[in-house]
Parts: structure tokens; sequence; C-alpha cells
């Protein structure tokens, strides 16, 4: 027993320092413990994301209908109808109990909504003889919009005046028997209940594919993603379906009418057979559709296509549908301006200007009037005579060509390129002012016809980056976008003639209009003065849907737009002044010159 | 025990629920066997029990604080936010209502306030957006219009809310009727209910507070604005407190029972290692001991535990010398006996040769001395016998040869007496050879000894000698038709010395030790030897051997209780099972009639007896018990 002690004793030494230690260790380690037990006092500097508060976002105010009380006046009817309306239920059950059965029956709610600056508008009906069968109520007020049966939004300023036919049902109640098909809804509940989301289509007539939004609007309050790619299968809208295609081949349907979106944004979608004939890249560019589509409405990072128990198809990332993407938003957007008859480029993180090299920087041009291509590199420019259009590239001395000159009593303006390179301007006429629109290609000058446009003169024109929309301002007054149809000679398979058409007035409660600039491919950004206001800037969606102002700088004379919707715009003061708008909504000199302007 | 019940389909699920419940039952009561046998068990399990109730007990006081704190928290900033909410909405309907008061009727003619282009209900809608924009995910605000009853037609609208919040179901009617009746605001806990968003819609329900306070807007109509505080951070931090709580009670239960574990192990250990020790001690493994480890109690308790040990030992070594010292002064003295008896022999053969010559009285004497010395001489080889059983020197020298032969001869041997006692020996043969392979010698010794017997006890009536076989066993029964045995006298027979009435004196023949040695033969050969017996109605004796020498015996071929017996007729305790003989012999309770016998009616049988009257053999015979022809077996 002894024996076997002697030895052991050093170990048992050594264990109990070693226990020792770790005691003091496990108190320590309690101590710091302890010490994170409380409110941390400092810290370094964390980025707030943004997915809670867009989640939070999706929910608006609601509002739920009631449905009609006990004796009714005919006016407290039709206001509750109309209130019931505004409830966004998907069957709309409440508004109908305001509705004969027939009524009911008969009563499309999806053909259509009349947009109304505010209601109740005035609702009047001629007093009714007690005991009387049936009365009419009219509801009249000023529509600012109309919605049509595809959910496309346009502007259209009217007086409204429906008539809504009552008639007492069996209990002696009022109810409504003939109404007007579709919604009657405020500005404001038309802004809660629906949102705007864009389908993409592909530019046409090309073959290069381009991605081209078409805005529609739909019920804010369902996550939409089903019905964004059903009607992605139906086809673009009417007034867009001349100028575009779809990837999809004809017929091409859904299979269990399920999108499914995972957490880590796959979105899977089974595809009827038609789908099949696809050849492989025809199927990216279809998936590239949806992904579009869908990344408004939810985080999509690749879209898989499948048919039905068939193989796949083919699947797209995020990244490689942005080579569609004719308004991808560069991570630094550089801006130009000219100085002293010089181009200069300005990148949005710096505040040090560099001229151009070659003729363009040196101020050899005397150049007042520029456009920059988004596609190779090229650079467009007006000289001070108004006279002769320029074109050269960016970033080399060589290659400048005269593209076009003026004819007599004649100048340019509003040079503007669109995403593939084609070069637009607009020509007028000095002692008129009659005005009209140039393709100012290559292999030569196409004039524009305008269909629908009057004796407006153009004093500003604006390709979108998909070249499918020209944004106009016409007489100094309107913004006006008409869409783009380029008819091919069949023969020598080129352009041969080119139409702007179907205007469409964005903003018509706008008194003066100096500016516009595309921001992306569905947003403009206008320079503008609205009724009872002052020359402001504003965003505004390529419908004409939704509206954001912008703080204005003093003596604000032209504003230009990158393609990114949170990177800084460019804007020209009377005195001559070059000013970016900073974070923060405010706008900062950077130097003197003219004319400032982003690729587009 | 319940009778099996007849297998039914419909009693399935009933067995098989009682099947489980027996499991159950047999798992309770292996616990409760660890419960009882284990002391770390119990004190393992108790520690556990206890520590879990003060752990639950402890996390409900402090879930109960904790949530107290987080309620009072949350609704005086509920309070507090839905106050300033209402200040806004005051402001803004004030304001509006100034502005309007600045600008009468703008288009002039309208009579009613709602046609002036300013919209009540949207300003509501915008009021309720504008109020929930701030608290997107922590709040909720809802508009409603007042109570049903004080609510005219003009100012009757839907409810409005955001986060889909249904307010009419979440406002409960007692804090909406409280709202209306005075200007302040009220709160109350509640279900807030909202519309689910999922495209299956439905409703979801969250525990909460709501404020609500009525206010006027800009036309002077009363409408009710709610703010709704869901519960869920609170939940949150209460989940989160409740888990570190138990996940910290769980991991101090653990530490508690592994420390009483620790504890108890120590202890109990060494305990456990004087039981087992204590365990091989009682088997007889006498020099086990413990090991004690260091000078602690338990090392104390072990090194007595030892101590005892060997005191246990010394003194079982003391009595197994005094126990075999004994036996050896047995056998010497009957050694030693042997030499002067021969002398006292000799001597009294001449007496009795010479008694004619003597008076009466005298020949008498000498005759009694002669059959007097033939006992003593027969009682002194049975002890020898007896005494070389004991020390295990009695060696079996078996042959294989037929019983019925063995039988005849024992029987041939015992006519001449049953004819004195007017008795027949009726011998039953199976007709098929009963080879075993015994030792002749010791075999006809127990054989002739229970023949004898029989005919001793048989009162003049038939002795009945059975012949059984089978494949495993040969077996013999003697059966008589004397007093038989009492009830429990049946084991009983086969003692050393042993009489059915210890009073009487030991007058007639016998040496009360053949029954012991036919006994330790059978022993020898691996068989059994059994008696059966009832009052009155004789008795019968079975001796089974192996057929094969050191086979295993299963069961006799012959039943120990006779098929005439009073039982087996049903004259007497109809009701009481045949018990086949199973075990050793000698241990087992046979078929003797348990209770009730009748009076007795004369002595029982008395093994070893010796019949009276014996002719006296000349032969030294090992075996004076019986008479035979040879004389003897040696």
């Amino acid at each position: 027993m002894s024996a076997n002690r002697v030895p052991r004793r050093p170990h048992r030494a050594q264990s109990g320092l070693g226990r020792a230690l770790r005691a003091g260790a496990a108190a320590a380690s309690l101590v710091l413990l302890g010490a994170c037990a409380s409110m941390p006092g400092s810290g370094k500097v964390e980025d707030v994301t943004r997915g809670n508060e867009s989640q939070a976002e999706d929910q608006p105010v609601r509002v739920f209908g009631v449905p009609p009380q006990r004796d009714e006046s005919p006016k407290n009817l039709v206001d509750g109808f109309l209130e019931a309306v505004t409830s966004d239920e998907p069957e709309y059950q409440t508004a109908r109990k305001y509705l004969t059965p027939e009524a009911a029956a008969r009563w499309n709610p999806t053909s259509g909504i009349k947009v109304v600056e505010s209601f109740p508008g005035t609702i009047s009906h001629p007093v009714a003889p007690e005991g009387a069968a049936a009365t009419v109520v009219d509801v009249t007020g000023q529509q600012v919009a109309s919605v049509d049966g595809e959910m496309a939004y346009q502007p259209s300023p009217a007086q409204l005046a429906e008539t809504f036919e009552l008639r007492r049902n069996g209990d002696g109640q009022w109810r409504i028997d003939k109404l007007p098909d579709g919604l009657l809804l405020s500005r404001a509940d038309f802004r809660r209940i629906y949102k705007s989301v864009s389908l993409y289509w592909y530019a046409s007539p090309w073959n290069t594919p381009l991605l081209v939004p078409d805005p529609i609007y739909l019920r804010s309050r369902v996550t939409p993603t089903t019905t964004l790619v059903e009607k992605l299968l139906k086809g673009p809208t009417k007034w867009l379906s001349p100028v575009v295609r779809s990837s999809f081949p004809l017929n091409t349907s859904l299979v269990d009418r399920a999108v499914n979106v995972d957490d880590t944004g796959a979105v899977s979608i089974q595809l009827s057979d038609e789908a099949k004939q696809a050849p492989a890249a025809q199927c990216l560019e279809m998936a590239s559709q949806v992904l579009y589509t869908l990344g408004q409405v939810t985080k999509v990072e690749s879209v898989e296509l499948t048919t039905h128990r068939g193989p796949k198809l083919c699947s797209q990332s995020k990244q490689g549908a942005q080579q569609f993407d004719p308004a991808l938003p560069q991570t630094t957007p550089v801006g130009y301006y000219v100085a002293k008859g010089a181009v200069n480029s300005l990148a949005a993180n710096s505040t040090q200007p560099a001229p151009l090299p070659g003729p363009f920087g040196d101020g050899s041009l005397k150049l007042s009037e520029i456009a920059v291509a988004r596609q190779g590199r090229q650079i467009a420019g007006i000289d001070q005579s108004d006279t002769t259009l320029y074109v050269g590239l960016l970033d080399s001395v060589a290659g400048v060509e005269e593209r076009a000159r003026a004819g007599s009593g004649r100048t340019f303006l509003s040079p503007t390129w669109d995403g593939r390179g084609g070069l637009w301007t607009v020509e007028r006429n000095s002692s008129s002012g009659a005005t009209r629109v140039l393709w100012v290609d290559k292999e030569g000058t196409i004039p524009v016809t305008l269909e629908g446009f009057g004796e407006s003169k153009v004093t500003g024109l604006r390709i979108s980056p998909d070249g499918t929309r020209a944004a106009l301002l016409l007489d100094e007054r309107h913004l006006v976008t008409g869409r783009v149809i380029r008819g091919v000679d069949p023969v020598r398979k080129v352009v041969s003639t080119v139409t702007i058409d179907a205007p469409r007035v964005l903003l018509p409660n706008l008194v003066s209009a100096k500016s516009v600039s595309w921001n992306g491919a569905n947003r403009l950004v206008v320079l503008g003065t609205q009724e009872q206001g002052s020359m402001q800037p504003q965003f505004v969606d390529v419908d004409g849907g939704n509206t954001v102002g912008i703080a204005a700088v003093s003596g604000i004379e032209a504003i230009a737009a990158p393609d990114g919707a949170d990177q800084p715009l460019l804007a020209r003061s009377s005195d001559r002044n070059i000013y970016r708008l900073e974070p923060g909504n405010t706008w900062k000199a950077i130097r003197e010159g003219e004319y400032p302007t982003y690729p587009g | 025990m319940a009778y099996p019940s007849p297998p039914s389909p419909l009693r399935r699920g009933w067995s098989l629920w009682t099947l489980a419940l027996r499991r159950a039952r047999a798992a309770a009561g292996r616990v409760v066997a660890i419960w009882r046998r284990s002391i770390q068990f119990r004190v393992v399990s108790t520690t556990l029990v206890l520590s879990a109730a003060v752990m639950v007990l402890l996390g409900i006081v402090v879930v109960g604080q904790v949530q107290g704190g987080l309620l009072d928290a949350k609704v005086s900033s509920a309070t507090a936010q839905a106050q300033g909410g209402f200040q806004v909405a005051r402001q803004q309907a004030s304001a509006l209502a100034a502005e309007a008061g600045r600008q009468p009727a703008p288009t002039g003619t309208g009579s009613a306030p709602d046609t002036g282009g300013f919209d009540v209900k949207d300003w509501l809608t915008g009021l309720v957006d504008q109020l929930s924009s701030g608290g997107k995910g922590q709040y909720d605000v809802a508009v409603l219009s007042p109570d049903a009853t004080a609510n005219t037609q003009d100012t009757r609208w839907g409810p409005r809310s955001s986060g889909n919040v249904l307010a009419d179901l979440s406002v409960p009617r007692d804090l909406r009727t409280e709202v209306g009746r005075h200007s302040g605001a009220a709160y109350q806990f509640t279900r807030i209910v909202r519309e689910s968003t999922e495209p299956g819609g439905g409703r979801t329900s969250t525990k909460g507070v709501v404020v609500g306070a009525q206010l006027s807007d800009p036309q002077g109509n009363h409408y009710q604005l709610y703010y709704f505080f869901p519960f869920t951070p609170e939940e949150k931090t209460l989940g989160l407190v409740r888990g570190t709580l138990a996940t910290a009670g769980v991991f101090l239960v653990l530490l508690l029972v592994a420390i009483a574990a620790l504890v108890t192990r120590q202890v109990v250990t060494p305990v456990r290692m004087a039981a087992r020790i204590a365990e091989r001690l009682a088997a007889g493994r006498l020099e086990e001991r413990m090991r004690p480890n260091g000078e602690d109690d338990l090392a104390r308790l072990g090194s007595s535990f030892n101590k005892m040990a060997s005191t246990l030992q010394n003194k079982i070594r003391q009595l197994e010398d005094l126990s075999r010292m004994q036996r050896r002064f047995v056998s010497d003295v009957s050694h030693e006996l042997r030499t002067p008896l021969t002398t006292v022999r000799m001597a009294a053969d001449v007496l009795h040769e010479a008694r004619g010559n003597f008076d009466p009285a005298v020949s008498r004497s000498a005759e009694l001395l002669q059959t007097q010395l033939d006992r003593f001489e027969a009682l002194l080889s049975d002890l020898l016998e007896i005494s070389r059983f004991d020390a295990g020197a009695a060696v079996l020298e078996s042959d294989a040869l037929d019983l019925r032969d063995l039988v005849g001869r024992v029987v041939d041997a015992a006519e001449p007496l049953a004819e004195r006692r007017g008795s027949r020996i009726v011998v039953a043969d199976p007709g098929r050879p009963c080879v075993a392979e015994v030792d002749p010698r010791r075999i006809d010794r127990v054989l002739r000894n229970l023949v004898v017997n029989a005919v001793e006890h048989g009162e003049g009536r038939d002795v009945v000698v059975t012949v059984g076989v089978n494949d495993d066993a040969v077996a013999v029964t003697v059966r008589d038709y004397g007093v038989g045995l009492k009830p429990g006298e049946s084991s009983l027979v086969f003692n050393r010395f042993w009489r059915a009435d210890p009073a009487r004196a030991r007058t007639t023949g016998g040496t009360g030790l053949g029954l012991s040695i036919a006994l330790e033969d059978t022993h020898l050969h691996g068989g059994w030897l059994q008696a059966w017996g009832e009052p009155g109605g004789g008795s019968q004796f079975r001796l089974t051997l192996p057929r094969a020498h050191g086979g295993e015996l299963v069961r006799s071929p012959l039943p120990l209780e006779p098929p005439d017996s009073r039982a087996n007729r049903g004259l007497h305790l109809a009701g009481t099972p045949y018990r086949r003989a199973g075990g050793p012999p000698g241990t087992q309770g046979t078929g003797t009639p348990p209770a009730g016998p009748p009076a007795s009616n004369g002595g029982s049988a008395r093994p070893g007896d010796v019949p009276r009257g014996l002719p006296g053999g000349g032969a030294p015979a090992t075996y004076k018990t019986y008479p035979t022809k040879e004389g003897g077996g040696r």
C-alpha cells in the first residue's frame, strides 16, 4: 500500500496543480460570462437589414366592409357598396350583398377599374316618392386614371358619371339592380389595394433578346407568384404587344398551377409539353423572363423549368439572366457633362471630373448636347451651332465621325441612344418650330413617323434602354410615352421604317416640362411643373401609375438619371452649375458645366 | 388464479391488454425490487425526485416574476405609445376642422359636410396607415365606428385596420362600451385575431393588449381608435427564460444526481463487497476475505468482517474435526467390540449347546443370551456398515443383471418366514427383462430388507412384489396390507433408530438401521427409495434404479401409491390428487392421505423391525436382519 503511494505522490501533486489551474480558468470564464450577461454599452457598426421591413410593407391597411343594414337609404346603400368594394375580398362577398341576385350574377368586377380622385365624389339621387319600388343614384367625380381588364394602368382624366339603379327587394330593402361593370376606387384605395408589377418580354423584332418591362397592377395582399407566371404565359398587354415577343412557345401552360419559391430563392416551374419545343437558348430566355418578373415580388436567385414528369429543361441564375437586361445598373455609374464645349466624365463616387480623351474631351468640337451609348462605348455630340452630329468613342482619340448634318434652317437637339447602339435625334425647323424625329443609323438616316401626336412639337426625346418605348416632351409641356415600331425590310433584313405611335400622356396635370431621362427600364425622371406647383423633378412609372417627387435645387433646368434606382441624379441649374443628388436628398454642386447626362 | 379464458377473437384485445398490464406490473415489480435491494438506487432516485421538484418550483416562481415584470413594462409602454397616437389623431382632426372652419363650405351649396370634397373614410384609412407605419410588426392600429347602439346611418363605415387585424373580433365588447362611455383611454388583454395572408386563408390569433380611446374626426363625429400590441416579443423573452431555466434546471438536477450517485457509490461499494463475501462465506467458502482499502470507517468494517470470518472458520473447523472424531470413535468402538464379542459368542454357543443340561431357568437364560448376542452382532455389523457409508468408503461393484432374478431369489429366501406368518408373497412380473447395472449384493440386501419388513408387518396378509421397467429405469415395489403408516411417517422411516412409538422399547428384532442402510445403498446407485403408507391401509416401498450406472432418473416405471390405495379406490378423500414421486427420496410428501386418518389401529410399519422368532442363523452374517438361505450377503 505505502509502496504504492510513494510513486503516486508527485502525480497527485501535478493533478492538484492542474485542478487548481482548471478551477481558475472556470472562474475566469464565469467572470467573463457575467460580463456578457449585461446589455452592451459599445460595439461595432452594424448594417440594418431590410428583410423585416419589406415583409411588413406587404401588409397595407385593410378596410373591412360591412354588409347592408336594415332600412338603409339609397345613398347610404351605394355609399356602403363603394366602401365594401374597397375591402379587398377575393370574390367581393360583402359587396355582392348590396346587389340584387341578378345584378350580383351580372356584375363583373374584373373588367377594369376607374380610379377617382377621391370618394365619394358626389352621390346624388332624386328623392323617390315614399314606397317607390325603384330609384336611381348618380355617382360623379373626377376620374384620374383607368385600369383595363389586363390590369394595365393608364392616366385618363375624365369626368366620372355613373348611374346605379336601385330596386326594393322582397323584404322592402333597397338593393342595387344595375351598376357599371368593374370597380370604382379612390386614388388612395387603389394605392392601398393594388401594386405595380412588371411582366418582362423581349423587344421585337430583334433576335438578340432585351428584356422589356410591361407594368400591370395586381392585388398587393397576396404574393402573386402563380398569377404572374400565368400572365407571363398568356402574353403581353395590348399596348405593348406589337413591339415585344415572348420566348415561351405558344399555348404553353403551367401544369400544377403552383409556383414554388423556396427559402434560398430557387423557383421551379412545371410547364406543359409545348415548352419542349424551345431550344436551350430560348429556354434560358424563358427562365430569365420568369426570374425578372418574380424577382420584383420575392427573392429569386435561380429559376428551373421542367416539363410535367419530364426532364429538366433548363435552369437560369440571376447572373445569367442579367445578360438580357438592357438597363443593368452599374455599381458606380459614370455621368457626363459639357464644360466649355468639352465632355467631362464624373464617376458617382468621386467629385473630380475628368475630361474625355480625344476631340470630345479637348473642346475642339465645341459641343453643346451629348449622348453616351449604353453599349459600345460610343458617344454622340451636337456642336454649338446645333447643326452637326458627331459620333466617337469614349476612350479613344481616333474614330470621330460626322454622322449627320442638319439641313439649312434646321437644328438638332436631344440626341439619345437606344439600348442597341441606335442613335436618335430631333430635327427642328428654326423658323416654323416644326420638329421631326430622326433615326441616325450608320447606313443612313430614317425619319421617324409619329402617329397620333398631332401637330405637337417634340422638345425632348429619350429612348428607353430596351428601345421599345420613347419618352417625349411635347411643346415643353406634356410628358408622353410612345411605342417604337420598327419595320424590317423583308429583302435586306434591316430596319427600313420606324414609327412611334400610341402616345400616352403620363402626367396629365403637368403645365411645363423641361427635361426627361430614363431611370432604368420602367421609370422616368421628369423635370416639370405641376398645377399649383413649382419646378420639381419627379420619378414617374412608365405607365404613369406612380409618381415620387424629389427635392429641387433652385433654378433647376435639366435632369439626368442613371439606370439604378438608388443612384445619384445629376442636374443643371440656371447658373450653369452641375449638381449631384447626394444621399439624404440634398443637391451638391460639383462643377460649372452644362448638359449633364448619363448613358442613354 | 384465474382460469384461462377460452380463446375467442373478442377476447384477444382484452388478453393483449392484460398481457401489457402484466408486463407493466412485472416492470414495476422489478423497480420495486431494485428499490428494496439497492441503497444507491434509492438515494439517487430520491435525490432526483426532490431536486426536480425544487427546480420546478423555482422555475414557476422565477417565470412568474419575469412574466409579471414583462407584462407591466409592456402595458406601460403600450399605453404610452397609444396615448401618443391618440394625441396625433386629435391634433390632425382639430387642425383639419380648423381649416374647414376657415373655408366654410367650399362648394357653397353642400348641406352635408362630406360633400365638400373631404372624405372621412379616406382620412381614417390614412390615419391608420400613418399611425401604424411607425410600428410595423410591433403593433397595429384600427379604427372602428362607435358602438352600434350609438350609431347613426350617416356615420357608419367599416373598420379599418393595419396588419390584417380583424378589429371587430379582436376588441372585446366590454372595452368598446367602456371606451364609448368616457373620454379617456382604456386597455384590456385579449386575443388579437388576424386574417392569415397565406393562400389557404383562415385566421390566426395571438395574445396581446389592446388600448383604445374614442376620438372625434374633423367633422365632429366619434370614432374609436385602437392600438393592438401582441405579446409576441414578450412571449419570446419568456420562452427564452423558460428554456434557460429548464436547461439550467436539468443540468443542476443531473449534477445533484451525479453527486448523490458518486457519494452513495463510495459508501455502497464496500458494503456490496461485504455482502458478496458474506454470501460466499455462507455458501461454505470460508477462506474468502474482504480487502480493506485505507483507514476509514468502511475499511474498519472490512477488517472486523474479516476477523469475524476467521473466527467462524476456526469454529467450524473445530466442529468438523469433532464430528470426524466421533465418527471414527463409533467405527473404532465397533471394531474393538468385535473381538471380545467373538469370545463371548463362543462362550455363549457353548452354553447354548449345553442348555439341555441346565435347569429350565438357566437354560432359558442361555437362550436369551444367544438371541441377544445375535442382535448385538447384527447391530454391530450394521453400525460398521453405516460408519463405512459415513466415511464415504462404500464402493459400488455394479454388474448388469436382470432384477427379476434378484427378486426371485429374495422372495424364495423369504418364503419360510412368510409361511410362518401365514402370508403369501406374490410376485408381479412385467414379462420382459429388467436388466440394470447394479451391485447385486447391495440391491439384494435392500430388497431383502423390504420384503422381510413387509412380511413382518403384513399381519398375515399377502405381500405383493411388483417389478417394473421403462427406458431409463427399473423399479420394484413391495406392498403389504398391514397397519400402514401415519401421515408424515413415510419420510421418517428411513431415519436411524426411528421408532413409530418412542415409548415402546425395541423389543422385536432388528437394529433400527436396516432402512437407513437400504437408503444409502440406493443413493450409491443414484436411485430412489421411497415409502408410502396409509393408516390401516398398509404401506408400499418403491425402489427405483437407473438402468445404466450414473443415469439420471426422471420418472419411475411404477407409481409410489398403489392403485388399490383408499384414495385411488375413492374410499377415502377422493379429491386428493395423486402425486407422482419426483424428487429425491425421503424429502417428498407421498400419496399419503394428508388429513383425517382413522384412529390408529396399532403400530405402523416400522422399518428395520426384525421379525420375532427369528431363527438364529449360525453364520456371522452381516445382515442378520433377514432370514436368508445364504445367511448373509458377504
